[in-house]
C-alpha cells in the first residue's frame, strides 16, 4: 500500500507540475492535485496512510520547482492535518457521502494551507492576499477534485471490521 | 488512542519538513536535487507537452469564433504576402538579367535598350519575337538584337508605336554579311528557319569547324563585330563553286525573356533604285 501511495503522489506531483498549468494559465486559480489526493485518500481510508503522498508529492515538487522539498511537505501539512480533524469528528460514518463531504472539505481546506504556506512562508510578498479571489477558486476546483478522486477510490475503500458492522 | 498516533505521525511529517528546510541549505542538498531534476524535468516536458494541446482548446473554446476570423484574415494576409514576394523576385530576376545582359554585351544603358520578349509568332516558319519596345523608346528598322553575351539574335523588322517585331538570325528571309573570325573569309550568313547557313564561301576557302562568325562591316547595315554564329560542319563538293558550311546560334532563341536592342547604331536607310548622275559632257 505504501508503494501504491507514493506512485500517486508522484503521479499528482507531475500532473501538478505539467498537466494542470496547460488548463488553468493563473497558477494561483490552478486545483492543487496533490492536495486532493490527500483529502481523497484520507476520506477514502485512513488519514495515517497519507504520509507516502505528501512526501513523494512535497520530493518531486521540489526538485522541479525553485522553492524547497521542505516547503511543499509544510504547504502539504494542513490537507493532512484537516483530513485528521475531520475524520476525528466523525469517524463512525463510512458512507459514501460521508467520505465525500469529508474529502471536499479536506481538500478545500488543504488547498487554503497551501496556498498560505507557499504564499506567506516562502515570503512572496503577500501576493497570496492579493490573489484571494484566486485562491478561493482553486479550492473550490481542489475540492471537486477531490470529490471525483474519492467515487473512485471508492474500490479501495476501508470496510468496518467487526461482526455486525 | 488513534488520535495520539495521528499527532505523532503528523509531528514526524512536520519535522521531516524543517529537516528537509534545513538540509536544503547544505551543499550536497544542491547536488542530489540537480541530479534528480535531471531525471524529472524530461517526464515534465512530455508531459506538458501532451497537456498543452488539449488545454489550449480547453482555455480556447469560447474564441474559436474569432479564431476563425484571425486565422481567414491571416490566410489572406499570407497569400498577399507571398504574391508580393513572388513579383518582387520576378523583378530582381529580371533586374539580375538585364545587368547580366549589360555586362556581358560590354554596352552602357544609353547605347542599348533593354526590351522584354512579349510573345513569339505563333505562325508556323516565321522566326519572329515581338518585342515591347518600339517607335517611341528610339527603336529604328534595320537595329541589331543582341542577347546573352552580346551575340547578335536578330534584327529589327517592324516598328510600332511602344513595340516592335524583331526577325531572328534564323528566319529563312534574314540574310546577314559575316566574316569568319580567325580566317577573315567573307559570307553571307543566311536563316534556314531552323538554324544557320554560310552561303557563298567559295571552295578552298579556308572555314573549319568552330570558327566564330562575326558581322561584317560590308553592306553597311550592321555594324561589324558582333558575334552571330559558330561553324559546326563544313562540307566541300568538286562540282559546286561554293562550300555548304552550317552554323549555329549562339543563343537558343526559344530561351530568350529579354534583348538588347542596338539603339546606339543608325541604320542607313536603302538606297533608292536610281541612276547615277553622270557628270556632265
Amino acid at each position: 500500500m505504501i508503494a501504491l501511495t507514493i506512485a500517486l503522489g508522484i503521479l499528482a506531483a507531475l500532473l501538478q507540475a505539467a498537466v494542470v498549468p496547460a488548463f488553468f494559465l493563473d497558477a494561483w486559480a490552478a486545483p492543487i492535485p496533490a492536495c486532493a489526493l490527500i483529502a481523497a485518500w484520507a476520506a477514502a481510508r485512513r488519514p495515517e496512510e497519507t504520509w507516502p503522498i505528501a512526501a513523494a508529492a512535497a520530493l518531486v515538487l521540489g526538485v522541479i520547482s525553485v522553492e524547497r522539498a521542505g516547503w511543499f511537505l509544510l504547504a502539504l501539512l494542513p490537507s493532512v492535518g484537516g483530513a485528521i480533524l475531520l475524520a476525528s469528528v466523525s469517524r463512525e460514518n463510512r458512507g459514501l457521502s460521508a467520505r465525500l463531504s469529508r474529502g471536499i472539505a479536506a481538500a478545500a481546506i488543504g488547498s487554503l494551507g497551501y496556498a498560505a504556506v507557499l504564499g506567506l512562508g516562502a515570503a512572496r510578498d503577500g501576493a497570496v492576499f492579493r490573489e484571494s479571489a484566486a485562491v478561493a477558486f482553486a479550492a473550490v476546483g481542489t475540492a471537486l477534485l477531490a470529490a471525483i478522486v474519492v467515487t473512485a477510490l471508492t474500490p479501495f475503500r476501508r470496510h468496518p471490521v467487526g461482526l455486525f458492522r | 488512542m488513534a488520535g495520539s498516533r495521528s499527532a505523532v505521525w503528523f509531528s514526524a511529517l512536520f519535522a521531516a519538513a524543517l529537516l528537509l528546510l534545513l538540509g536544503s541549505t547544505l551543499p550536497p542538498a544542491g547536488r542530489i536535487e540537480e541530479q534528480a531534476r535531471a531525471v524529472v524535468s524530461p517526464l515534465v516536458a512530455s508531459l506538458g507537452d501532451l497537456a498543452r494541446p488539449v488545454g489550449n482548446v480547453v482555455l480556447r473554446a469560447n474564441e474559436v469564433d474569432r479564431l476563425a476570423g484571425d486565422n481567414a484574415a491571416l490566410r489572406l494576409e499570407v497569400e498577399r504576402l507571398q504574391s508580393e514576394l513572388a513579383a518582387l523576385r520576378e523583378q530582381q530576376t529580371i533586374a539580375g538579367a538585364a545587368a547580366e545582359l549589360y555586362g556581358s554585351a560590354r554596352l552602357a544603358p544609353d547605347q542599348a535598350l533593354l526590351a522584354p520578349v512579349l510573345l513569339r509568332d505563333p505562325a508556323p516558319g516565321q522566326r519572329a519575337f515581338l518585342i515591347g519596345r518600339g517607335a517611341d523608346d528610339g527603336v529604328l528598322v534595320g537595329q541589331p538584337v543582341l542577347g546573352p553575351g552580346g551575340t547578335l539574335v536578330g534584327v529589327v523588322a517592324q516598328v510600332e508605336a511602344g513595340r516592335a517585331w524583331l526577325r531572328l538570325l534564323t528566319d529563312v528571309d534574314a540574310a546577314v554579311a559575316v566574316t569568319v573570325q580567325s580566317s577573315r573569309t567573307l559570307g553571307a550568313l543566311v536563316g534556314t528557319g531552323d538554324g544557320l547557313s554560310l552561303e557563298l564561301v567559295e571552295r578552298g576557302k579556308n572555314v573549319a569547324i568552330g570558327d566564330i562568325l562575326v558581322t561584317s562591316v560590308l553592306g553597311d547595315r550592321l555594324p561589324a563585330g558582333l558575334v552571330a554564329g559558330r561553324v559546326t560542319a563544313v562540307r566541300s563538293n568538286a562540282q559546286a563553286l561554293h562550300q555548304t558550311i552550317t552554323v549555329e546560334p549562339l543563343t537558343d532563341p526559344r530561351r530568350l525573356e529579354q534583348v538588347l536592342v542596338l539603339t546606339s547604331f543608325r541604320p542607313v536607310p536603302p538606297v533608292a533604285d536610281t541612276p547615277i548622275a553622270r557628270p556632265a559632257p
